[in-house]
């Protein structure tokens, strides 16, 4: 590579990715005065510049606030499950924009991400709690205490809420009382307990129960419970106004109405670039491609940062051939997930709540949680027919239920993929079935990784091969989770419960690939390449205790925008 | 067009998963007879799996046939099996064999002899695939459920919907209660005290 003493940067920073951590780390550089490109993936829905994001390529770019558009975000966020979740062609997969091409390859598991502006976040369920302090201090380089006001930073800016009650929280929230856990307040938990859902949706319109507030028509800002979190939110009158607030409606715009930021959509960052000099190597740029064309681009820029993902950043890490780190892609963390689902008469259901079904596609997807520090979480959910059923029902690692004997010492009636007529039975009575979504405060382990296949590769490089296994603690955690869900169904008065024992190469919540500490600094610097960051779900040091991980990447992010102004940019102004 | 042969089977599978169920139309109503087999999910199932990242239809066909061989042996018959003349359960225990690799490798198109790991994605991906065909929006894509994502509309409201009672999708819900937590037992998550 040709080394230029006094290069012409095309931008102050370039980042790598549009998902939960990239695009705060966007929004608060250009807010700062720095000068910000953003390359993304995947597509930009809801943009005046990509009219037809799925069929054409459109334009290159888009750094004007204006070209935000709720009228495309409406025409492309249909509601229907398969158009939008469907992990082969819908239009929130790990795949580029063009749907008539296959999704990007990965061995070692089904993954579910998204490739897009809002990455992740556009159809995540947006639980936006803290990490458990004590998972942190003593653990990680930096306390919890470090964080906080990071963490109000951005509750302040999402916005993050206490979860509004609809019939299937209030169900699981009588459950827990009854099975004896306590109520607590929020936010920092070290004890166990159930507390209200707090997440990054706004508030529900309270008129909303009045038969005279027009939902048909409704221009007004705020949730309207309707269940399509996980399909692709689009309720609101404006993009930024949207009510879940995936960064594409938060961060993004904001970003935009710095005046600072350009983010370009179909760039796939293939390399990151760096050279020797004497303040060690450094990063100096990247290499993307364009994911409709196939043409190659490079960036220049005074710093980098990465934040593609648990996956792809230590891919990129590994493909760009940046220094060997032992820890790089290694101690991979993911929550271990599994469901366990009650079904209730509608009796039951009546004496409780006054109505004979919770109707689980009703509220937002996820709003209740129970959180056991050390062990893990449960969380409440329901959503459309079509991933609740796979969700519930047939993602298990026991095989299938019909050829399993039940076993007589568990809390549940039911374990494994549930087919036959046993399937459409249980179906029959989703409007009266509870599904608790649990994850395990899985351990570090060396061993779980995420590393490059040294032969197979796609456009964009070798591609990346996962390897996760979680250990005998977390088996044993796990099972205790399951079976703290199922007491919960049964005290609340659940005929029948279903554990689906989920394997573990289902990857949601991907983190600690990149561990503070190991790859990155306190800083989330990397240790052996200056002037690259890390902004993503990679940078945790491990799986925070047990709570859903996003939150606390973000807060990261907000911090590491702060250092990177401070070492970098300060000086300059 | 895919042939017979990789259609019946998928077919196979489906119905498998999801089968017309007599008994429960006779106790909750005609509507809940109708399965897999009714909504075309094997049609769904080749698109998903020629839409994989390398196409998947044949062999995936020839890998469930292959597990059906298997599993027939294993019962001290001889011959060449097909899953679509297997009994609905067997042909998920002739799948479980594949998964707990009990079929030797080098029966398995060489797909699945390359990398045995697909072998369990796949069929973890059949499963998954043929509940989101059926419980989606999918089936409602009527006569243009097979055309590139972007050029379906809906026609109808799925068969399944009906069965499980989903309206489809809202703009909004009044189902927001006011509930009150019972603060009799607060704790202070923080410092875990009671107050
Ligand atoms: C159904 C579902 C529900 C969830 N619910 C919750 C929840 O309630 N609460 C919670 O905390 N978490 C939840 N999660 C997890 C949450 O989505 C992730 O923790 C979070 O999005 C991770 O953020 P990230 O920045 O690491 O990656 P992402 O949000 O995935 O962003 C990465 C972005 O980088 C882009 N990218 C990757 N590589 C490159 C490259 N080389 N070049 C250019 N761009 C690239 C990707 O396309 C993507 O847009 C959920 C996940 C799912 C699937």
């Amino acid at each position: 590579m040709v080394v230029i003493m006094n290069r012409i940067y095309d931008t102050d920073v370039i980042v790598i990715g549009a998902g939960a951590g990239g695009a705060i780390v966007a929004k608060e550089l250009a807010e700062k005065g720095a000068k910000v490109i953003v390359l993304e993936a995947g597509p930009w829905y809801g943009n005046a510049k990509w009219p037809n994001p799925n069929s054409e390529h459109g334009a290159v770019s888009s750094s004007d606030y204006e070209d935000l558009s709720i009228d495309l975000l409406k025409k492309s966020f249909t509601d229907l499950e398969e158009d939008m979740n469907d992990q082969v062609t819908g239009k929130f997969r790990w795949g580029p924009a063009n749907r008539n091409l296959p999704p990007w390859t990965r061995k070692g598991g089904v993954v579910w991400q998204n490739a897009g502006v809002g990455g992740t976040t556009l159809h995540y369920f947006a639980n936006s709690p803290h990490a458990i302090p004590q998972s942190m201090d003593g653990i990680w380089p930096i306390s919890y205490e470090e964080l906080v006001p990071y963490y109000e930073r951005v509750e302040a800016q999402l916005p993050v809420h206490l979860a509004p009650v609809s019939p299937k929280e209030e169900l699981f929230y009588y459950g827990a009382k009854k099975a004896g856990w306590q109520y607590l307040n929020n936010p920092d938990v070290s004890v166990p307990g159930y507390r209200q859902g707090i997440n990054a949706i706004l508030e529900v319109n309270p008129r909303i129960n009045d038969p005279d507030f027009d939902l048909q028509n409704n221009n007004t800002v705020g949730c309207t419970l309707r269940g399509h979190c996980v399909n692709g939110c689009h309720i609101g009158p404006t993009v930024e106004a949207v009510a879940k607030r995936s960064t594409l409606v938060s961060y993004i715009p904001r970003a935009l109405a710095t005046g600072n930021a350009e983010i370009r959509p179909n760039a796939f960052v293939i390399k990151v670039l760096t050279e020797e000099a004497e303040e060690g190597i450094h990063a100096i740029g990247v290499v993307y491609k364009d994911t409709w064309t196939g043409e190659s681009f490079e960036l220049y820029a005074k710093v980098i940062v990465m934040a593609g993902g648990g996956i792809e950043t230590p891919r990129l890490w590994l493909n760009s051939g940046l220094p060997e780190n032992p820890w790089v892609g290694k101690g991979l963390t993911n929550h271990w997930f599994d469901t366990v689902a009650g079904i209730f008469e509608e009796k039951v259901l009546m004496d409780i709540l006054g109505v004979s079904d919770i109707k689980p596609y009703t509220g937002q997807n996820s709003a209740a949680r129970l959180d056991i520090p050390g062990i893990g979480t449960m969380i409440t959910m329901g959503m459309s027919p079509g991933i609740y059923a796979s969700l519930n029902y047939v993602t298990s690692a026991k095989g299938y239920a019909s050829l399993n004997t039940p076993d007589p010492q568990a809390a549940w009636d039911v374990e494994g993929i549930v087919s036959g007529e046993q399937l459409k039975d249980f179906m029959r009575e989703y409007k009266r079935t509870l599904s608790i979504l649990l994850f395990v405060d899985d351990e570090v382990n060396q061993r779980n990784e995420v590393g490059i296949d040294p032969n197979l590769r796609d456009e964009y490089g070798y591609i990346p091969v996962i390897r996760y296994q979680p250990s005998e603690s977390d088996t044993v955690k796990r099972d205790q989770l399951a079976t703290y869900a199922a007491e919960l169904l049964r005290a609340a008065g659940a005929r029948t419960i279903i554990r689906a024992n989920w394997n573990p190469e289902l990857f949601i919540h991907i983190m600690s690939t990149m561990r503070m500490g190991y790859v990155v600094d306190v800083n989330c610097e990397a240790y052996q390449v200056k002037r690259l960051y890390i902004a993503d779900n990679s940078v945790l040091t491990n799986g925070i205790g047990g709570p859903n991980p996003t939150l606390t990447t973000q807060a990261l992010a907000a911090r590491t925008a702060d250092k990177i102004w401070d070492q970098y940019f300060q000086a300059e102004t | 067009m895919q042939s017979s042969y990789v259609q019946t089977t998928l077919q196979a599978f489906a119905d498998a998963i999801i089968p017309r169920t007599p008994r429960l139309a006779e106790e909750y109503g005609r509507i809940q007879y109708y399965g897999a087999i009714d909504l075309q999910i094997d049609q769904f199932l080749i698109y998903e799996l020629e839409h994989y990242p390398v196409p998947m239809a044949l062999p995936t066909a020839e890998l469930l046939n292959v597990a059906a061989t298997a599993w027939l042996i294993s019962q001290g018959y001889f011959g060449r099996g097909s899953l679509a003349t297997l009994a609905p359960l067997d042909r998920l225990k002739a799948v479980t064999m594949l998964k707990q690799q009990q079929v030797e490798l080098t029966a398995l198109p060489i797909i699945f002899q390359m990398d045995p790991e697909l072998i369990i994605r796949i069929t973890d991906a059949l499963n998954n695939y043929t509940i989101i065909g059926y419980y989606s929006e999918w089936s409602g894509y009527g006569t243009t459920k097979l055309l590139p994502p972007q050029e379906r509309v809906m026609e109808f409201i799925p068969i399944s919907w009906k069965q499980v009672e989903y309206p489809g999708p809202s703009l909004g819900y009044r189902v927001l209660r006011p509930y009150r937590f019972d603060l009799t037992n607060i704790v202070l998550a923080a410092q875990g005290m009671q107050v």
